[in-house]
């Protein structure tokens, strides 16, 4: 099944410039490594060396935030993965 | 309850000491904390007044739910007129001081006039008295605060002081609380040092009784649930805000050499996970500590590794030391950043303000503009350790031309250096820039631009735009309380729908400053924490006052109309590099050269960016030139201001 995900612009160098891509996947987990495998650069952005999700990455599924456990909620066709990056500038 | 919580007004000339009620009509109008400050400024501070001279009016005061059942009401307010900018001074520290001085029966003091001597204020259980601090003078903020309780036989009395930064009126003295909480911007403590205030000491046990406890209770549970549950909230309490600096760093919005570059290299030494570290090697595991009532814990306590402070204890670094001994100067060692943290904890001067009057100096140094002249020989290049930390204890103390010079603040410095020096000044409103880089982010720059105490980033700073929400959060957030349908956009380097954001997020600032919270238990870095919807209830429960979302919105409003009325009255115009809502030419005219893709190359477009100035003008309810309409004055009801009810 098909969820859609958007890529924080400054990730967008990794995913040649696209602001949202089709993933599959049963979970977030499985979206994000489905993403990692055909966009290998944005697995050093997402996760901390160990598999850890890096703390800066918050994950949200529609209009909710997934954390904490965020790899393991259960994601259906249609739904919406949002890539937020806690940069916050200051 | 919380709202006999009364003011007091001392006179240091005459020692004339007057407490009062506060009356229900102000505190329906102004709240607490900031908003009833700049309330109090607008009506005591005679217009054109000396920001250090005697009737320039000292407030210091806490939010309306200081030391209630609410969460992180742990914040004191400082208000003057500003020996930094000529306008508005406003300052806020975290700490324990607020609800202490709540408990001793006080939420605002009025200080005005100036001792012939030094002075401590000692407030104890609804009494006041002055004493004599001639043995304090010359003191660090440290050593003032366990002196007093040395003296006064209580270690829980906590005390607002300055350090030998605020005795010498350096402009940009802040006032402190404890190890490191500093009401840091705009020069508060050189308003203390002028009126020979060396500390005001607070102690109390006088209770505040809940309006309805029970609610208040439960619905702080909720809070407090919201506010752990949330992601920004376990990154903050376990990195503090040094992970901000190291994401923004990362990235490539970090100011760096001044305003060179928007990324410091060679920076492994000082990221957030090595500084964290060093606080696990120096003091153990459970390094973090917060403030009064507060669930973030974002401070981390740490010793200096090495060195000659090696195994001084001090707490921090927050994202400003980083970048006032790590970026800003390119001085790329966890020892400098540190040691520099610990003396301007221990001075008591703002650390943003001189890390990029220093940075500034470096820059025109290395331009020729400043030669071993006037740095009395100091090799002050980028990157150079020793002379960055030498420049720290010369402004403090006011030692050596330059030294002296730089202790004046950016405008008057650029005066008295010449050339073109100015052209290299990283400020508005006479205030420099946080150590951020805000030519990719127009949103940003437009914050910057605009907040009422100069450029700074707690006004008014819409930061979760840099996050790419979801369009949907984003427009649930900016529709409330009042609704808004015009554009909004995830995408942090548009032009559109920013000024909307700002002026929210102004709205939004004065709100929590007037209940005197946490910032960092509000929208503020987290999109699920607290917000319009929650804190008219919140105030309910604790105080039995009744607004509506709308209602506290509209307050908030009025107090930023207030403050700029101030800065108005005393010569705000709309594009005065020195006292406008304008930025440095560098924002225009230099694009970014480091960073990830979508921040290389980037300036500000200066059409875009007066569009946007004039739309936030327009949400404001201010004409052109930035001056509140008379729609707006009637609408908000500030015709009759100064009124002097209080």
């Amino acid at each position: 099944m098909s969820v859609k995900v958007s890529i924080h612009k400054t990730h967008r160098h990794f995913t040649g410039g696209l602001e949202t891509v089709d993933v599959k996947g049963q979970t977030v987990g499985d979206c994000l490594k489905d993403l990692i495998e055909r966009y290998p650069g944005m697995g050093k952005v997402l996760f901390k060396p160990g598999g850890k999700l890096h703390p800066l990455i918050e994950i949200y599924l529609n209009m909710k935030s997934t954390y904490p456990d965020e790899l393991k909620k259960p994601v259906k066709a249609g739904d919406e993965i949002y890539i937020t990056l806690m940069l916050a500038g200051g | 309850m919380a709202l006999d919580r009364k003011i007091a007004y001392i006179n240091l000339s005459t020692g004339k000491i007057e407490t009062k009620p506060i009356p229900m009509e102000i505190r329906k109008k102004f709240l607490g904390g900031r908003g009833l400050d700049a309330y109090l400024l607008y009506n005591h501070a005679p217009q054109g007044c000396d920001p250090l001279g005697p009737d320039n009016p000292l407030m210091i005061s806490g939010g309306i739910l200081t030391a209630t059942c609410a969460s992180a009401t742990a914040r004191t307010h400082i208000m003057a007129k500003s020996p930094l900018t000529g306008l508005l001074g406003s300052a806020n520290m975290g700490g324990f001081f607020a609800p202490e001085m709540a408990w001793a029966g006080f939420h605002h003091l009025v200080i005005t006039g100036k001792a012939k001597s030094p002075v401590y204020i000692w407030i104890h259980n609804g009494r006041i008295e002055i004493r004599d601090a001639a043995y304090l003078w010359g003191k660090s903020t440290t050593e003032t605060q366990w002196a007093i309780r040395e003296e006064l036989g209580d270690e829980d009395i906590k005390s607002a002081v300055i350090g030998q930064a605020g005795e010498k009126l350096v402009r940009y003295a802040n006032v402190m609380t404890g190890i490191k909480n500093a009401a840091g911007r705009t020069g508060m403590g050189a308003v203390m040092g002028s009126k020979n205030l060396k500390a005001v000491a607070v102690r109390g046990t006088m209770d505040i009784k809940i309006a309805h406890p029970i609610d208040a209770l439960e619905y702080n549970k909720r809070f407090i649930e919201g506010i752990t549950s949330a992601k920004v909230s376990g990154t903050q309490g376990s990195l503090g805000t040094p992970f901000i600096w190291g994401a923004t760093n990362s990235w490539g919005g970090l100011r760096t050499r001044n305003f060179q570059y928007n990324q410091m290299e060679y920076a492994d030494d000082i990221e957030p996970e090595r500084l964290d570290e060093i606080a696990t090697e120096t003091i153990g595991p459970h390094h973090m500590t917060g403030c009064f009532g507060c669930q973030v814990h974002c401070r981390a306590q740490y010793k200096i590794p090495s060195g000659p402070y090696a195994g001084k204890y001090d707490e921090g670094p927050e994202y400003t030391s980083l970048g006032a001994f790590g970026s800003e100067p390119d001085c790329r060692k966890a020892e400098t950043v540190l040691t520099g943290n610990h003396l301007v904890n221990q001075y008591g001067v703002d650390n943003l303000e001189i890390g990029s009057m220093i940075a500034w100096a470096m820059e025109l140094y290395e331009l020729g503009i400043i030669t071993s002249k006037e740095t009395d020989g100091l090799d002050l290049r980028f990157g150079n350790d020793e002379a960055l930390l030498e420049m720290v204890h010369r402004i403090c103390l006011r030692k050596g031309w330059l030294g002296d010079v730089l202790a004046d603040g950016g405008i008057p410095a650029s005066e008295k250096i010449g050339k073109n020096s100015f052209e290299y000044l990283v400020q508005v409103k006479g205030m420099s820039n946080l150590h951020s880089d805000e030519r990719g982010t127009p949103g940003l720059a437009l914050n910057i631009a605009t907040a009422s105490r100069g450029s700074d980033h707690l006004r008014s700073r819409p930061a979760i735009d840099l996050y790419h929400l979801p369009e949907k959060i984003m427009r649930k957030i900016y529709s409330n309380p009042v609704p808004y349908d015009g554009p909004l956009s995830s995408e942090h380097t548009d032009y559109e729908g920013k000024p909307w954001q700002v002026f929210w997020h102004q709205n939004c600032f004065m709100a929590v400053d007037c209940l005197g919270i946490c910032k960092y238990h509000t929208v503020f870095l987290g999109a699920t924490l607290p917000n319009f919807e929650d804190w008219p209830k919140v105030i309910y429960y604790n105080t039995g006052l009744e607004f509506t979302p709308v209602e506290l919105w509209e307050i908030s409003e009025r107090c930023n109309n207030l403050e700029r009325l101030f800065n108005l009255r005393e010569g705000l115009t709309r594009n005065d590099l020195k006292k406008g809502d304008m930025l440095n030419h560098r924002y225009f005219d230099e694009p970014t050269k480091r960073g990830a893709p979508d921040v290389v190359g980037l300036t500000i477009d200066r059409q875009k960016f007066k569009k946007m100035v004039d739309e936030f003008y327009n949400h404001c309810g201010w004409d052109k030139q930035g001056v509140p309409t008379s729609a707006t004055m009637d609408r908000l009801g500030l015709n009759l201001e100064p009124s002097h009810l209080l």
